[in-house]
């Protein structure tokens, strides 16, 4: 599955779930006894929502998991695939470990940081992509690999790299 | 399984309950084992591994037996890896080894492990000095640090204006965030981040947003979070530190107060001590601000020619005494009035009511400083049991059920609220909250019951509670008297059904039954009442309705009582006990019993009124109407606090002479004949008497500010000027005249109150009466309920005098509900005009659900808010019109 | 007995020829020696700063307690010090210190040296309360480091 999330200004005046979420997040909160075990779900659902985590979403999540505020702020720096920050349409996320690493992943890094013109942890001025280096993805047979988004992207060099992002809009 | 075990720490074997955990039979044991982590308070954790020890059981045979080598002694078997002491609970035949080379070892690894990014700036560091992981680091760990790569960093930041926060010094021993989640209910802080990342931080780094008690500073075993009031002031060496009992509310907390100079620097609590150990809430920490203040009065001063002018001590004591005289002289002993006292220590309080009984002879004694009715003291004492031994506040922390009735405990009792939040998370204890509004404690999270009653229906909802809980049957231990008196109690709440409850209160039937079969069923119980059913109009009512309920879901019994009255001041309770009230004497012995006044009477040398004085309400007109003529008031800034401001303008007007005893030349002083400056809180030794009815010595901090004395001393040498001769040296020989006098006090000693005095409780309990409450006339006008109640940062005038606690009470709002507010035309932060019978207050709205619709809540601690120039309350309360006010202006936060 | 008196006499004419060692203070000053301990200076980082934090561990460590010193937070726009912290007040009662050097050993800043002045002399008795700006270095000092 591939999921684009927008990177637009959120509204930082977020008070609800959007009517169309509201089934995703009965269902989550359906799956456990008590409401605070579906944070996690939740969390997901609103960063497929609003793509990612801001204080007023986290402050949403904290209500409707009956959560305190700085728990739910303290499990969402806990886990590194939550974006606190907004993120690009195109989440380009590199494996930087042993296997990726000794098949060139940072020179592939470097290569896109040149590329890209932007950092680990940044996104371009578009909003087209972000990128960041990121621990083992569990492709090592096929490294280097990068996720985009959801998708994995395995044995990349330069060039397919360059190829890749042509077809990312 | 047997209830204690045997165990040997290097060597020392003791004998502990089962299921006490390592740490705590070490100590016992009196063997040192290192904690950060572990926290008396908090159920164990095991984050900072510094407690390491070697832990063997005893190895058993095939036929369960230990079994024995050749020698004939157990043999052990140890575990392979070393244990954590603060997780391990003892077993029978536990060996434990703190000092072997295994434990060492393992030790110096922690402490390495712990070094590798802290920081070496104990030079600049607050908590150097009194750091554990500086002293741990001194006893066990390796002179060298092998780590040659860059620690890791953060910024520091302050979270709100209490908190600074070093994160580069946190071992991340989680004791903050569960102190602040367990015991303050309040779950401001959280871990960010995590491994060697994680960092204590709050919601998006946001100020916190909590009670900002500070006892996540004090619970820091290190200096990541240190306390910005106290920031650079001093190093602990420098600070000479005195355990004192906190000058705020009823509970009577110790602290230690840390003195530099003749400057107080910092207060707080001290593990192991008190009642209330390492916490403390904003007040007791932050609060001591006035007693530096150089507004301070230095010497007495006397009305001359219109203006008050300084003058020597004893010629204020013989202008006070010869006008006291004068007037007594003139319009009898009756003319003569006392007011205030609550905030005075045991000793003072006994000689205030003294000097007026026995050497003026009135009974006109009060020692209320905020009143709107009279307070029917002996119906205190028996809602409370009747003497009868008294739960403590540790007790309330055990109790499965907790009934609250009436009284906001984050203002006006904050430990209590602490204990309560503590049961609630760690003992299972739970909570029925009867409040009009939904305070702190009714909050969903702490999983209670609300009773949210309708402004007014108090009564209503006693004798709901009454009859619920007799239908439950009759508890056990009730003594022969109220046995006998259940049957007409019966009868006599036998209308309040829980449906016509309902109807008059507005809580769900179904609520009532249900916290009244709570409270029946519980085996250990506790009921908390204060000043909203205490300062209500038809106090003695609801007082017998509290007692009735007690009796009823066997909450008392003939052996004890667990009815706790929390009153309004840190000494509320002495005062009560001390006859500061009109129709007392000391111990509670009627005036008018003839009987029970002799042994005054021969001790004092003096013949007695037996007519019961006037109440402080009743002092307020009898002197605005010319009545009473001469007034003395005793810490108090009595001019904001009476009921009716222009009624008590007027009577300070009219009297020939006005005394007042003060820090500060308050409203209330600048209108008085004579000013007597006296010591504070912390420049005086004396007895305090906290809500449990405990007795607790407060010690002296610091010498007496220049020209200041204690209270005693001031009531002494008017006594004397008005040719009495009383020898007190000292405040401990008045407590000796006390412990030879007073029922409860009696035998008792300076000696046997330090560092935690007991509960006092009487031999012979007052009997009970029984019966349902009473409605009070509900109060006249239209308008919305004026709801009003403590707030956590401000008590008394006092309080206002520092910078930090108005700050962080910020501007006084009126609270409504969003829906009242709506129907009002008024916004969040829009100005409202608030109109009473008698005057206007003007306060920004703020829009709050917890407040009920149909009332307006505001709080009446803050400086600017002056509730009685609204006019005095008629019948059960006030009412009054709120609509925004006239300009369209917002006034800022 | 005259020889007696001759040798006595002798030891006099002999010392009456020796240079002297006194020495005519004070148109005249000795050169102290490399570990004689006067009167403390405080010193400064080479950027100018003050060294000393306000950690009192000299005057925890003084066994006259003859040191008071009180902190406060530096502004971060104009630092006196390094770090958040420096010495508001410094001050050292010479006539309670015995120059015993403990609170330069104690120093972990290496703010505080007992340097060679030892002209300690005052007509009041208050004077010898020596403050913070008697005991700073100047700023042309910055970096000095007295050798040890």
């Amino acid at each position: 599955m591939s999921h684009a999330p927008a990177v637009t200004a959120i509204d930082p005046e977020v008070r609800d779930w959007p009517a169309s979420r509201r089934v995703e997040v009965d269902e989550a909160l359906s799956h456990y006894p008590n409401r605070r075990s579906a944070v996690l779900p939740l969390m997901w659902i609103a960063q497929r929502e609003w793509g990612w985590l801001s204080p007023p979403v986290l402050r949403l999540v904290a209500r409707t998991a009956e959560l305190p505020e700085p728990e739910v702020f303290g499990i969402a720096t806990f886990y590194t695939m939550f974006n606190l920050r907004p993120v690009g349409r195109h989440h380009l996320q590199v494996c930087m470990t042993i296997s990726c690493s000794l098949m060139g992943a940072d020179r592939l890094f470097r290569h896109l940081e040149r590329k890209l013109g932007i950092g680990h942890g940044e996104t371009t001025p578009d909003g087209r992509f972000t990128l960041r280096r990121v621990e083992c993805l569990a492709a090592c047979g096929r490294g280097p690999c990068m996720q985009v988004n959801f998708d994995y992207h395995e044995n990349l060099d330069e060039a397919r790299v360059d190829a890749l992002l042509e077809t990312l809009t | 399984m047997s209830a204690t075990c045997k165990v040997t720490i290097d060597g020392h074997t003791i004998e502990v309950p089962a299921g006490t955990l390592l740490t705590d039979a070490a100590r016992a044991a009196d063997v040192h084992v290192p904690i950060f982590c572990s926290h008396q308070k908090l159920p164990p954790l095991g984050a900072c591994r510094i407690c390491v020890v070697e832990v063997g059981l005893p190895r058993r045979g095939p036929d369960g037996k230990p079994a024995l080598d050749s020698a004939g002694t157990p043999v052990v078997t140890w575990m392979p890896k070393p244990q954590t002491a603060c997780t391990t609970y003892v077993a029978d035949g536990m060996q434990v080894r703190t000092t072997s080379p295994e434990a060492v070892t393992a030790r110096k690894g922690v402490m390495e492990f712990l070094l590798v990014n802290h920081p070496l700036d104990c030079p600049v560091c607050d908590e150097g000095g009194e750091c554990q992981l500086q002293d741990l680091a001194f006893a066990f760990g390796a002179d060298f640090s092998r780590m040659d790569e860059a620690k890791r960093t953060f910024v520091s930041e302050d979270l709100g204006p209490v908190v600074k926060k070093e994160a580069n010094r946190c071992i991340v021993c989680m004791r903050c965030v569960r102190y602040c989640d367990e015991i303050m209910g309040d779950d401001a802080l959280t871990a960010h981040q995590r491994g060697v990342r994680t960092e204590i931080s709050s919601f998006d780094r946001q100020p916190l947003d909590c009670e900002q008690c500070g006892n996540c500073i004090e619970v820091c075993p290190v200096g990541a979070l240190t306390a910005l009031p106290y920031r650079f002031k001093a190093r602990p060496w420098d600070l000479r530190q005195h355990i004192t009992v906190c000058p705020y509310c009823a509970n009577g907390c110790s602290v230690r107060l840390g003195v530099r100079g003749m400057e107080i620097l910092r207060a707080r609590g001290t593990e192991h001590r008190g009642v209330n150990q390492e916490y403390l809430c904003v007040r007791g920490r932050f609060g001591y601000e006035f007693v530096n203040d150089a507004e301070r009065l230095s010497s007495p001063l006397v009305r001359s020619g219109g203006s008050l002018t300084p003058t020597g001590f004893d010629a204020a004591v013989d202008f006070a005494a010869a006008r006291l005289r004068e007037v007594a002289a003139a319009h009898g002993p009756g003319a003569v009035a006392f007011l205030g006292g609550e905030k005075l220590n045991l000793e003072e309080a006994y000689l205030y009511q003294k000097l007026a009984r026995a050497v003026l002879g009135t009974n006109h004694v009060d020692a209320r400083t905020r009143f709107t009715a009279r307070l029917p003291g002996e119906a205190v004492l028996r809602a409370t049991g009747g003497g009868r031994p008294l739960l403590s506040l540790e007790d309330l922390g055990h109790a499965e059920e907790v009934l609250v009735l009436g009284d906001d405990l984050q203002g006006e009792s904050p430990f209590a609220q602490a204990v309560l939040v503590r049961g609630q998370h760690q003992a299972g204890l739970h909570l029925t909250i009867a409040h009009p509004r939904r305070v702190k404690l009714a909050r969903p999270k702490f999983r209670g019951e609300w009773l949210a009653y309708r402004p007014g229906s108090e009564a209503a909802l006693l004798n709901g509670l009454v009859r619920a809980a007799l239908e439950r049957g009759t508890p056990d231990g009730l003594p022969s008297d109220v046995a006998a008196g259940l049957p007409a109690l019966r009868q006599a709440v036998a209308e309040w059904t829980p449906a016509r409850t309902e109807q008059a209160t507005g809580v769900p039937a179904r609520a009532i039954e249900a916290a009244a079969a709570r409270l029946a069923q519980a085996r250990r119980r506790a009921i908390l009442f204060g000043r909203a059913f205490t300062e209500h109009p038809a106090a003695a009512d609801l007082l017998r309705g509290i007692e009735s309920l007690g009796w009823a879901s066997g909450a008392l019994s003939a052996a004890r009582s667990e009815v706790m009255y929390i009153g309004p001041q840190h000494d509320s309770q002495g005062a009560l006990d001390m006859g500061l009230v009109p129709d007392l004497l000391p111990g509670y012995v009627p005036v008018g019993d003839a009987a029970g006044r002799k042994p005054f009477e021969q001790q004092w040398a003096a013949t007695l009124p037996a007519e019961p004085g006037l109440s402080a309400p009743e002092i307020l007109r009898a002197a605005a109407e010319g009545r009473i003529r001469a007034l003395w008031i005793v810490g108090d800034e009595w001019l904001r606090s009476a009921p009716d401001r222009a009624l008590a303008e007027q009577a300070l007007a009219a009297c020939d002479l006005v005394v007042v005893s003060e820090l500060f030349l308050t409203e209330t002083a600048r209108r008085a004949h004579v000013v007597f400056p006296v010591c504070s809180f912390a420049e005086k030794e004396g007895v305090v008497v906290n809500c449990e009815r405990r007795l607790q010595r407060a010690a002296r901090a610091i010498a007496p500010k220049r020209g200041t004395r204690p209270d005693w001393e001031v009531f002494q040498a008017v006594a004397r000027a008005l040719g009495v001769r009383w020898s007190f040296r000292t405040a401990e020989d008045v407590f000796r005249e006390i412990a030879r006098l007073v029922p409860g006090y009696r035998g008792r000693s300076w000696a046997t109150l330090v560092p935690l005095g007991p509960q006092w409780a009487l031999e012979a309990p007052a009997a009970a009466t029984l019966g349902a409450a009473r409605e009070g006339a509900p109060p006249a006008g239209e308008g919305l309920w004026l709801l009003s109640g403590g707030t956590l940062f401000l008590q008394g005038s006092l309080s206002h005098r520092g910078r930090l606690l108005p700050k962080l009470a910020k501007a006084a709002r009126a609270r409504l509900h969003p829906a009242e507010a709506r129907r009002l035309g008024v916004a969040e932060g829009d100005a409202v005009e608030l109109a009473g019978p008698a005057g206007t207050l003007r306060l920004p709205a703020a829009l709050d659900v917890e407040v009920p619709e149909g009332s307006v809540f505001v709080p009446y601690a803050h400086a600017e808010v002056e509730l009685n120039r609204l006019g005095a309350p008629a019948g059960a309360g006030l009412k009054v019109v709120v609509r925004p006010a006239r300009v369209a202006e917002r006034v800022g936060a | 007995m005259l020889k007696e008196m001759g040798q006595g006499l002798g030891v006099t004419l002999q010392n009456l020829f020796r240079k002297p060692f006194t020495v005519l203070y004070p148109d005249e000053k000795l050169q102290m020696l490399p570990r004689f301990r006067g009167l403390h200076i405080l010193t400064r980082h080479e950027d100018g700063l003050e060294r000393c934090v306000g950690c009192e561990l000299c005057a925890v460590a003084c066994p006259a307690d003859a040191i008071f010193v009180a902190a406060a937070e530096n502004d971060p726009q104009g630092p006196r010090s390094h770090g958040e912290r420096y010495a508001e007040r410094y001050e050292i009662n010479m006539l309670r210190c015995i120059f015993c050097g403990m609170c330069e050993e104690a120093c972990p800043e290496d703010a505080i040296y007992l340097e060679k002045n030892y002209e300690l002399s005052d007509y009041q008795r208050d004077a010898f309360i020596y403050t913070k700006d008697e005991l700073l270095v100047p700023s042309e000092k910055a970096g000095y480091l007295p050798q040890r």
